[in-house]
């Protein structure tokens, strides 16, 4: 018996989710969830083996929910439900990762339980590099706001909020991002990154570097014309702010 | 001026009687001899040209032999004759002058046209090829350089055809290296313009060592067009400050020059050379500016276009607001569940299926089972609205691989739906449609047909020139079928409409599939679920 979890925000797309699962002589239902949270409960506390999970949710959506279960070691299977997100069907296609479109069409689903029970017969991990996969394509689109990453010399993937960041440093062609705890390699280049940070959170200061706005403590000129930005952090680091780019962030502080 | 006539008469009427007057009397051997004097000096000083002196030298010489036998009456006829006739060389011969100089100026001025035209194929060139929309600002130094190195090369080439065409640099008039050096400076902000105006200088310090006027010409003309065009971001809208910059640079370059010979002319001559100098030199820039701009301008009024055209598609598609509708689309079909209503929920999942690959529609191509599903999709809705009124006949002969050929979008499908709306619909008794499609020869034979109403029998190619017919919203569909058709195949594919009033219509298209016709975008790769 395979069990299935069913979450969505919207009570008749789940009954009629329902009904077409039990159609299948093999399926149980393992629970039903009304948003991510309650989803991620669930599977927690239950034996679940494959999840549909909706994409457009309020508070924690789909895509989200796929991002946590991509940090466990064993999550469960995950088809999505999409009315219409042409974006998210493309990093779906490109992770090789199941989806179905509302309206349910009852071959689709049917077709779907057949691939699923084919695949659980030979339990295997690789489950989680597609969550890895799909979680790193929606970074790259700015469709998740979090930020991917690993340190030197480890291959263990990170998963960071970029909230937490304090700037960013391109060195020798790689980029880097500083914590109060380390620093990081991420994966995007600084453009990528300009284009799906928020660009009231985070600015570019020179060249090779992007602050985060919240972590700027003073702005002190020097006798070339250009700037230094004391951080917050408890090493005050010491970052240039180049002419160039002074007045976005004079603009974004709200003068000096 | 009324006096101006009957003065000339008098003087006229003056010299007659002078002429008539002096034969009467004796000619002296002084008077004879001071008139041969006067037409050797004179034909000395004015330089005669070669048909003159063969026209006067031997009559001055026979007057000179009769001098010699004192026949001092014959000498003075003939001295006379050539006085007169001297005289009147000598009167034309401003004329002639002026004539000359006429020419020169003429050539001056078509001189200064061609490099008018050059300047404005220099232009053309600019603003097609070498990207002129990001100015320097965004090129970086590795493009002002560019700028640079290659205008000067471009103005030092040219110097070689006034010297060629003249032995001399024609740096003294309308200068096109000073014209060149402005729109270096102007295009290639300081590096273009400093640099540009140092290379030229080099090379006319090279040519005419010692003289430090013009190098310090194209110097002044390349920092002035820098400095005008520090300020421009928009090069459509550079025109004025460019415009100034050659007038500018003109004022300097006449200057330079013509300051120095300030003793030698007058202030109107100094003050007209420069501004006019000036007037040139600053149009040249300008020409060259304003091809510039509107190659520019066209280019962005076409990216706009291009850029409306999208942004009203997706204006569309949100109104659309396909989300909520397929989202409510699923919530009928969950209630067709509760309610146990099949029938219903089959046609909304019908539907679903025709408006999402109505609203995929990005590409221009799609395979042909992805067309015939859709046109299914579409036939299965009207069949549930016609019901018995309504057969559909599929009759598809077509191997599994054609089925992957790739077909223009919406080609098929607009004219199944006119032979529903316009054949089946508008006849009570109701009617068959039947899609048939074979393979003959490479290509893809639709054909389309109905028995409904039908039209009279040369409705559709009148339709097809363009005329007027009555059918709304049927015109503009079937003219855009065959320009699409025409434009992706040429004369390869074709469209024929064959219907009589009261006997249906039929519809042949037929569309290469040979020829690969490749998706206009790669699509990701499918993927195996394992």
């Amino acid at each position: 018996m395979i069990k299935i979890l069913i979450v969505d925000d919207e009570p008749l797309a789940c009954e009629e989710l329902n009904r077409l699962v039990l159609a299948d002589k093999d399926c149980q239902i393992a629970g039903i969830a009304a948003n991510g949270e309650e989803a991620l409960r669930l599977i927690e506390s239950r034996e679940v083996d494959a999840v549909f999970l909706d994409i457009d949710m309020p508070g924690m959506n789909g895509l989200e929910v796929a991002s946590w279960l991509a940090q466990w070691e064993h999550p469960p299977r995950v088809i999505f439900a999409t009315a219409h997100n042409e974006y998210a069907m493309k990093a779906f296609d490109l992770s090789a990762i199941d989806y179905v479109l509302k309206p349910y069409q009852p071959e689709r689903i049917q077709k779907a339980l057949i691939r699923l029970k084919e695949v659980l017969k030979v339990r295997g991990g690789e489950f989680r590099d597609r969550l890895i996969a799909l979680e790193d394509n929606l970074i790259r689109k700015g469709m998740l706001r979090k930020l991917a990453g690993h340190r030197r010399n480890s291959k263990e993937r990170i998963v960071l909020d970029p909230m937490e960041v304090l700037y960013f440093q391109v060195r020798l062609s790689e980029v880097f991002a500083y914590q109060e705890s380390g620093e990081l390699i991420v994966r995007s280049t600084l453009k990528e990154l300009l284009e799906t940070l928020d660009p009231a959170q985070f600015a570019q200061t020179h060249k090779a570097y992007l602050v985060n706005v919240g972590k700027v403590e003073k702005v002190a000129p020097l006798f070339s014309g250009n700037f230094e930005i004391t951080l917050k952090n408890s090493k005050r680091t010491k970052i240039p702010l180049s002419r160039r780019y002074s007045g976005g962030l004079k603009a974004l502080l709200g003068g000096w | 001026m009324k006096l101006l006539k009957p003065f000339l008469f008098l003087c006229i009427l003056f010299f007659f009687l002078v002429c008539f007057a002096s034969p009467g009397s004796a000619v002296t051997k002084e008077e004879a001899f001071s008139k041969y004097e006067k037409a050797v000096t004179l034909s000395e000083e004015m330089h005669l040209a070669r048909e003159d002196v063969f026209k006067f030298l031997p009559r001055i010489s026979l007057a000179g032999e009769a001098l010699l036998q004192n026949d001092f009456n014959r000498a003075n006829t003939v001295l006379d004759d050539v006085l007169k006739e001297l005289d009147l060389v000598r009167q034309n011969r401003p004329k002639e002058l002026q004539s000359r100089f006429r020419l020169e100026w003429l050539e001056i001025y078509l001189g200064i046209f061609q490099w008018y035209a050059v300047l404005a194929l220099l232009g053309l060139v600019f603003g097609r090829w070498f990207r002129a929309r990001e100015r320097v600002n965004d090129t970086g130094r590795p493009g002002a350089w560019r700028i640079a190195i290659f205008g000067s090369l471009l103005a030092v080439v040219f110097s070689f055809f006034d010297l060629s065409r003249y032995g001399e640099s024609s740096w003294a008039f309308f200068d096109i290296q000073v014209v060149l050096a402005v729109l270096c400076g102007f295009w290639g902000g300081w590096i273009g313009g400093i640099g540009a105006g140092i290379l030229l200088a080099l090379f006319r310090w090279f040519l005419k060592p010692g003289i430090w006027v013009y190098p310090a010409a194209v110097l002044i003309a390349g920092i002035l067009g820098a400095f005008w065009g520090r300020r421009v971001k928009d090069p459509i809208a550079g025109g004025r400050a460019v415009w100034i910059a050659g007038i500018l640079a003109g004022i300097a370059h006449g200057l330079l020059v013509y300051l120095p010979m300030r003793e030698a002319v007058t202030g109107f001559y100094l003050a007209f050379s420069v501004g006019f100098l000036a007037l040139l030199e600053g149009g040249g820039a300008a020409v060259f500016c304003s091809v510039v701009s509107g190659i520019l301008k066209e280019e962005k009024r076409r990216a706009e276009q291009e850029e409306h055209l999208k942004t009203k598609l997706l204006f569309l598609q949100a109104q659309l607001r396909p989300h909520f509708f397929f989202n409510a689309l699923n919530t009928i079909s969950a209630i067709c569940t509760r309610e146990n209503a099949p029938g219903a929920q089959g046609l909304i999942l019908k539907l679903a299926d025709f408006l999402r690959h109505t609203l995929k529609r990005e590409h221009e191509t799609a395979t042909l089972r992805e067309e015939i599903s859709f046109i299914e999709d579409y036939l299965e809705i009207e069949k549930a609205r016609f019901q018995e009124r309504l057969q559909v006949i599929k009759e598809y002969n077509i191997a599994e691989k054609t089925w992957q050929a790739q077909i223009p979008i919406l080609i098929i499908q607009p004219l199944v739906e006119n032979a529903v709306r316009h054949g089946i619909q508008k006849r009570t008794a109701g009617g068959w449609v039947r899609v048939h499609l074979e393979e003959a020869a490479g290509s893809l034979k639709v054909e389309i047909v109905d028995n409904g109403a039908g039209e009279e029998p040369l409705f559709f190619q009148r339709m097809l020139r363009g005329e007027k017919t009555e059918v709304k919203g049927l015109g503009i569909g079937v003219r855009n079928i065959h320009e699409r058709l025409r434009r992706h195949y040429g004369n390869e594919a074709s469209l024929v409409f064959k219907t009589a009033i009261g006997e249906g219509t039929r519809v042949t298209v037929i569309i290469p599939i040979s020829k690969e016709f490749p998706p206009l975008e790669i699509r990701e790769k499918a993927f195996d679920f394992k």
